[in-house]
């Protein structure tokens, strides 16, 4: 510690020093600190003073320090604005750049007012460079104050610079243009005729990051007829041969976007030879850029199977591709996978098939299964192979193995059954779900078939309660298949399966599907046969994944996140960018967030609709990616969120309740086991135990004495040492005589006195040393005060309270910690249990797989703290994130809340 | 768009942060880090990931990691790139490969840096020639004070009015400009010596110190070889496309100029491989073997050839024949690499024995793969040649030249 401070004074010496040379040393040092995280914000009054220098590079380090400082100590940055409007004007227009682009880069808005007029003199700067930099800062300003600058007119001014002769500030206009479109609640900027060519010459000249900027703005203009497009698409075709990747990718986009507008199958032939070999190009590049290009070629190659025709040797995964990469190339290939290359491709398969990885074997496996339902000619070959990796033993592969035979069971019904006897023999313990589904219903489908079916079947009745629905189902289904084909030799298990289905499963589907059988078969089983036996659909293979609405809303967002994790942008719509836009009305705000999950929410229920719709089609059990089956457990998980929510509602607006959830908390009381904190031995037959709880609006020290000596003891005293917290008793330990092997109870109550607060020590702890006095002897010991205790009653915020206080505390303040092996991750629990101690609950919402909750609570000694729980429902793990002024008690609340949260 | 960048070293410590965007808690490095080192798949997790509502996009090179977080909706691609160029930028300037302490000893360098190359979240400057106008170099040696900056001025308006990878003004003698053309073969070669899959991946790397603003035109013998190519953005995409030759003003000093990928060979694989591998259960040993032999006749030498074998973990005791070169196996990773100083001509080498597997534990279920390396100058697979390199509006004597490299890209024989 006092190293550090001596460091920085003499720091503090050097800056205010005459030399020269000394002062650069030491802001170089100040940055170097600054950059491995030291705190160096006390030395910038010194660091100010040397902004005046003439050396450019030292210069360069205080307008960085100060983009780094500025927002902490806003008071003082205004003092900075008068050398900011000096260096404006420089005759250098490196520091006329520097200059105007520190100062859009502060983000205080303080500083904002002073910089409108430097900013529109240089925005008119002779000098190019100045020009262009000062166009980005329009951008950045627009979205800290969007009415300043459209009142000040710089909008215009950005517009007017789409004209200027020098491409280089064409393109950054155009990109600031872009930028603040993206934030704007009304476009501010269209592509029209009249700028169209200009904006296509810039093109040509500008470099590469502008190409991309003045791609995507293009990508958005709507041709106007079919010739217009073509010539659009020539001027682009160029660029496709970029070493940029991003301007290759932004190509793609701009010209898949003009395409639409073209109706001649010839000429959009010439285009697709034309865009092959760029495609495949993007995977000369190192491992990180494959990955995004291979998600891109992915919806791309949905949309027009057959651009790459030909070229399936290029993604044949390498022995040292990263798995990420590996896995896309497989998905790649099964959609190239036709009559000509399926040879090769399944050479290709096989070997994945047998390496190390997981998940990457098991995806070749079912690669192997694919290829065999789209190219019928190659299916006794595929076959072959599943035979023969069957032989291999190895647990996941014959799992997998299973549920791919299955899929070819359903295209091709009575034509490969005679695989099945080799498939029941070499049956190991079947545990994912998916194969142990696939295998059931094998079983039931060919019962007539396989000779002790039902032996089989029965082995897997007998842990029918403890399976998952999806198998459970399963079984019903194959039980009523097994009775249809051998109704004499499984009458009984029928039996046992329907009861247990209708009168003890809580599962509604199983139950009615339980009944409907029931009823079938009772009604007439002539009938019933004729129904459940009968000739089913044959499934497909296809190589669209996704809905063709889906497809075009992220072929249209090609260079973005969307098109790499393939869910429509609003999902990365983050609700900080919301934060940031409603400003003025909070409460607005709040609703704003929820708005935003709501329509996502829709968004989502609706693309599952139709990703479902469309699985319908091909049968849903062959879809190759499990996407549509996670967005469904998203899909219910979230229908329970929203009762729960309801439910919550309900008992916040019953204060009756909550007032028995006091009552309920001071009756648990007496059962929480006190702890010993003086064992008879070290008391002199003195025994006491005792714990901190709160109840009333105070805390009470409640303690149990115990009198283990044969004769009686008075005279009790208790004194607690300076502590952390500043709790001090108030009150008597104990009026009166304690007799022989007596035990009575006491309860002090303990304030919290200022003046009591232990601060010599840096160290916090939850440790208190208390001193116990009976008859002039003095025993010493200590005890722990649970956290919980200093939560008080009102600590309860409101949702646009919340929300301003969380936004009044820099992220960097937040806190972060991961709870683990929760037994319970139930949200309406965690509530139950939090609030209890005092813990409010504010709102919650869900993000992502995620349920995020909001709770608040107040101690006197921290003022309010804020608390984000973000449950993972699929690892049963917390993130914890907590904000507060004071931080001092961070660490030890996040302890508490995770006891809380672990104790029954 | 984009809020920060860190550079991080392979412990996960932050070498260097720099903000635009606000201040990105370290939290989530910390965060990043836990996912990146989960279940041991540290080589595993893709490039672009969510935590907590931001996108966090990542490469990795030379024992570092860079990484870029965002919070709204970005192209990931671009800033992959940038990423690239910023390694690309430091090396250049730090006269080494950026590691933990070239990083850390060029600090406010590498700040001066990334404040040039982007802008609140827009890449501008990421050509070295042009950084070098805006940050001196060699800032001691010429004292850089802005009152001699009439120099600053001139250059700045150049740097934007002329072109963007190239200055005005540039002298040099003597004048002279070399490329090198690298190809390197990536193939798949079966234990019978069968060829499974083989393409070129080939770059022309370009060492120009040339005078003033000269243009450049390359004709090639074969313009089809460059089907699949991508170019420096020196290079007139439209005269390409029209007439199939290269039209350029090259940047000032080193620069790549152009890559391409092409399937077809004119010539054999240049070296023949073989080989085969087993695991034997009873012994508990894998026996192997592995031949290579020369087989173009074109070439006249090859050297530095190795093959590298990544064995299981746990395997010792190797015991080997050759009939050329050395044998080195390293007990802590577990590989074994032959290495022939000389390839004779017309003869088979080979590499021949076993090694132990640990005495417990299972039987490897998959046979590894030899991965080997070579370098041959003087030959060009695809058989591209440049058939006329033309350099107007230059009148002094000019020294040019072009070199060819052939190399192993991805080269492995699965046993």
């Amino acid at each position: 510690m006092s190293k550090q401070r001596d460091e920085l004074h003499e720091l503090r010496l050097k800056l205010s020093g005459e030399n020269a040379s000394h002062q650069k040393e030491a802001v170089k040092q100040v940055v170097a600190y600054m950059t491995v995280g030291k705190d160096v914000s006390s030395l910038f009054t010194e660091v100010l003073k040397c902004m005046t220098t003439e050396d450019l590079e030292m210069k360069k380090l205080v307008y960085l320090y100060l983009m780094t400082y500025a927002k902490f100590k806003p008071d003082l940055s205004i003092l900075v604005v008068n050398s900011f409007i000096q260096d404006a004007k420089d005759e250098n227009p490196l520091v006329r750049a520097l200059a105007i682009r520190t100062m859009g880069s502060i983000r205080v808005e303080e500083v904002t007012e002073y910089l409108c007029q430097p900013l529109r003199r240089c925005l008119k700067d002779d000098d190019p460079y100045v020009k262009k930099t000062a166009a980005l800062c329009v951008a950045k300003l627009f979205e800290m104050d969007p009415e300043l600058i459209e009142s000040q007119g710089f909008i215009e001014d950005l517009l007017a610079l789409i004209t200027d002769s020098n491409s280089m500030v064409v393109s950054n206009a155009l990109a600031a243009l872009q930028e603040i479109n993206s934030v704007a609640s009304k476009p501010v900027f269209v592509i029209d005729k009249k700028n169209l060519s200009k904006i296509l010459n810039a093109m040509g000249e500008a470099n590469e990051w502008s190409q991309v900027f003045i791609l995507d703005t293009l990508s958005t203009y709507t041709p106007r007829n079919e010739r217009e497009a073509e010539s659009l698409i020539e001027r682009i075709i160029p660029r496709m041969s970029h070493k940029n990747a991003a301007v290759v990718l932004s190509s793609v986009r701009a010209i898949l976007q003009f395409m639409s507008n073209i109706k001649s199958k010839k000429v959009l032939e010439t285009y697709y030879r034309k865009m092959a070999p760029s495609l495949v190009s993007l995977l000369t590049n190192p491992p990180e850029v494959q990955y995004v290009a291979l998600k891109n070629i992915n919806l791309v190659v949905q949309k027009y199977p057959t651009i790459l025709k030909g070229s399936h040797k290029v993604f044949f995964c390498r022995y040292n591709d990263p798995t990420y990469v590996k896995m896309e190339k497989l998905e790649i290939l099964i959609m190239l996978a036709n009559e000509d290359n399926v040879e090769a491709l399944l050479k290709e398969f096989k070997v994945y098939a047998q390496e190390v990885d997981v998940t990457f074997v098991r995806k070749a496996v079912r690669a192997i299964g694919l290829a065999a339902i789209k190219i019928p000619s190659a299916t006794q070959r595929c076959i072959k192979h599943l035979l023969s990796l069957i032989k291999s033993q190895i647990h996941y592969v014959t799992q997998e193995v299973v549920v791919v035979v299955k899929d070819i069971f359903r295209k091709y019904p009575n034509k490969y059954e005679s695989i099945i006897g080799t498939l029941c023999n070499s049956l190991t313990t079947l545990d994912d779900i998916e194969s142990k589904s696939s295998m059931i219903w094998i079983i039931g489908q060919y019962a007539d078939r396989i000779e002790n079916s039902e032996e089989l079947l029965e082995s897997f009745l007998e842990t029918f309660d403890e399976e998952n629905p999806e198998v459970q189902l399963q079984l019903l289904t194959s039980t009523v298949k097994l009775f249809l084909h051998k109704p004499e030799d499984s009458q009984e298990l029928l039996q046992d399966v329907l009861s247990t289905a209708t009168q003890e499963s809580e599962n509604p589907d199983l139950r009615e599907r339980a009944y409907i059988y029931w009823r079938m078969l009772s009604t007439d089983p002539d009938v019933a046969k004729e129904i459940i036996l009968g000739e089913k659909p044959l499934i497909e293979g296809t190589n669209r994944k996704y809905h063709i609405d889906l497809l075009e809303t992220l072929l249209f967002n090609i260079p973005s996140l969307s098109s790499v994790f393939h869910k429509p942008p609003e999902n990365f719509v983050t609700n900080v960018k919301v934060f940031l836009r409603e400003d003025e009305e909070i409460e607005n705000d709040e609703e704003g967030i929820l708005q935003v999950e709501e329509e996502r929410e829709k968004e989502q229920e609706k693309q599952q609709e139709e990703t479902t719709n469309t699985n319908q089609n091909i049968g849903s059990l062959i879809d190759f990616n499990s996407e549509s089956k996670q967005q469904q457990n998203q899909n219910t998980q979230q229908q329970r969120t929203t009762h729960v929510v309801q439910s919550q509602d309900i008992r916040q607006n019953n204060n009756v309740n909550q007032d028995e959830y006091g009552m309920g908390l001071s009756k648990m009381n007496v059962d929480i086991p006190k702890k010993l904190i003086l064992d008879a031995e070290k008391g002199e037959g003195l025994e006491i135990k005792g714990i901190f709880q709160r109840r009333e609006n105070s805390i009470f020290y409640e303690l149990s004495l115990t009198n283990k000596t044969q004769a009686p003891i008075g005279g009790f005293a208790c004194v607690f040492n300076t502590n952390s917290f500043g709790l001090k008793p108030n009150g008597w330990l104990l009026d009166g005589v304690l007799m022989p092997m007596q035990t009575r109870g006491s309860s002090i109550p303990c304030p919290i006195e200022t003046s009591h607060i232990k601060h010599q020590n840096d160290q916090i702890s939850n440790l208190i040393q208390l001193a116990i006095g009976k008859d002039s002897q003095v025993y010493y010991c200590q005890d722990e005060v649970p956290f919980h205790v200093l939560c008080t009653e009102d600590g309860k915020l409101g949702r646009s309270e919340f929300l301003k206080a969380w936004k009044d505390i820099p992220d960097e303040v937040e806190s972060l910690k991961e709870i683990t092996d929760l037994t319970e991750s139930n949200s309406n629990i965690i509530k139950l249990k939090l609030e209890n101690k005092n813990i409010f609950f504010v709102a919650k919402r869900k993000a992502d797989e995620l349920e995020i909750m909001y709770f608040s609570l107040k101690t006197e000694m921290a003022g309010f703290v804020l608390l984000e729980l973000a449950i993972d429902h699929n690892s049963n793990s917390i993130q914890l994130a907590t904000r507060a002024n004071n931080i001092d008690f961070v660490g030890m609340l996040e302890l508490e809340i995770e006891k809380i949260l672990k104790e029954y | 768009m984009i809020k920060s960048l860190f550079i991080l070293n392979t412990g996960g410590d932050i070498v260097l942060e720099k903000h635009w965007q606000g201040r990105t808690g370290r939290n989530i490095i910390s965060q990043f880090w836990n996912e990146l080192t989960k279940g041991n798949r540290t080589k595993d997790l893709p490039p672009i990931i969510r935590i907590r509502r931001q996108t966090l996009i990542y490469i990795r090179k030379y024992n570092l990691l860079y990484l870029v977080v965002a919070d709204q909706d970005t192209s990931p691609l671009m800033f992959i790139e940038f990423l690239n160029r910023v390694i690309e930028v430091f090396s250049n300037f730090f006269s080494t490969e950026p590691t933990e302490t070239s990083v850390k000893e060029n600090l406010p360098k590498a700040f001066e840096l990334l404040g040039e190359m982007m802008d609140n979240v827009f890449p501008v400057t990421t050509e070295s020639s042009m950084l070098r106008d805006m940050i001196g170099a060699t800032m001691k040696s010429t004292p850089n004070t802005i009152e001699n900056s009439k120099k600053f001025a001139t250059l700045s308006s150049d740097q934007v009015g002329g072109l963007p990878w190239r200055r005005k003004n540039i002298k040099h003698s003597p004048n002279e400009i070399f490329f090198d053309v690298i190809e390197s073969i990536n193939a798949t070669i079966e234990r019978s010596g069968k060829c499974l899959n083989s393409e070129i991946i080939s770059k022309i790397n370009c060492e120009c110190k040339l005078s003033g603003m000269p243009t450049l035109t390359m004709v090639f013998n074969n313009s089809s070889i460059l089907e699949d190519v991508s170019f420096h953005q020196c290079i007139n995409l439209d005269t390409w496309e029209r007439r199939k030759i290269l039209d350029f003003i090259p940047p000032d000093g080193q620069f790549e100029l152009l890559t391409y990928r092409s399937n077809r060979m004119q010539t054999q694989i240049p070296l023949y491989t073989s080989g085969r591998f087993n695991w034997s259960k009873k012994k508990r040993r894998g026996k192997f073997e592995v031949i290579l032999q020369l087989r173009n006749s074109l070439v006249k030498s090859i050297e530095n050839v190795s093959v590298l074998i990544p064995l299981a973990q746990g395997c010792s005791s190797p015991s080997i024949k050759t009939t050329n070169g050395a044998v080195f196996f390293n007990d802590q990773t577990f590989e074994l690499k032959w290495e022939i100083k000389k390839m004779p001509k017309n003869k088979e080498v080979s590499m021949k024995g076993s090694i132990k597997l640990p005495s417990k534990g299972s039987i490897p279920r998959e046979k590894p793969v030899a991965i080997i390396t070579f370098s041959i100058e003087g030959l060009c697979m695809s058989g591209l040649k440049v058939t006329n390199l033309n350099i107007s509006k230059l009148k002094k004597k000019i020294f040019k030249g072009v070199k060819f490299i052939s190399k192993s890209g991805n080269f492995t024989l699965k046993f």
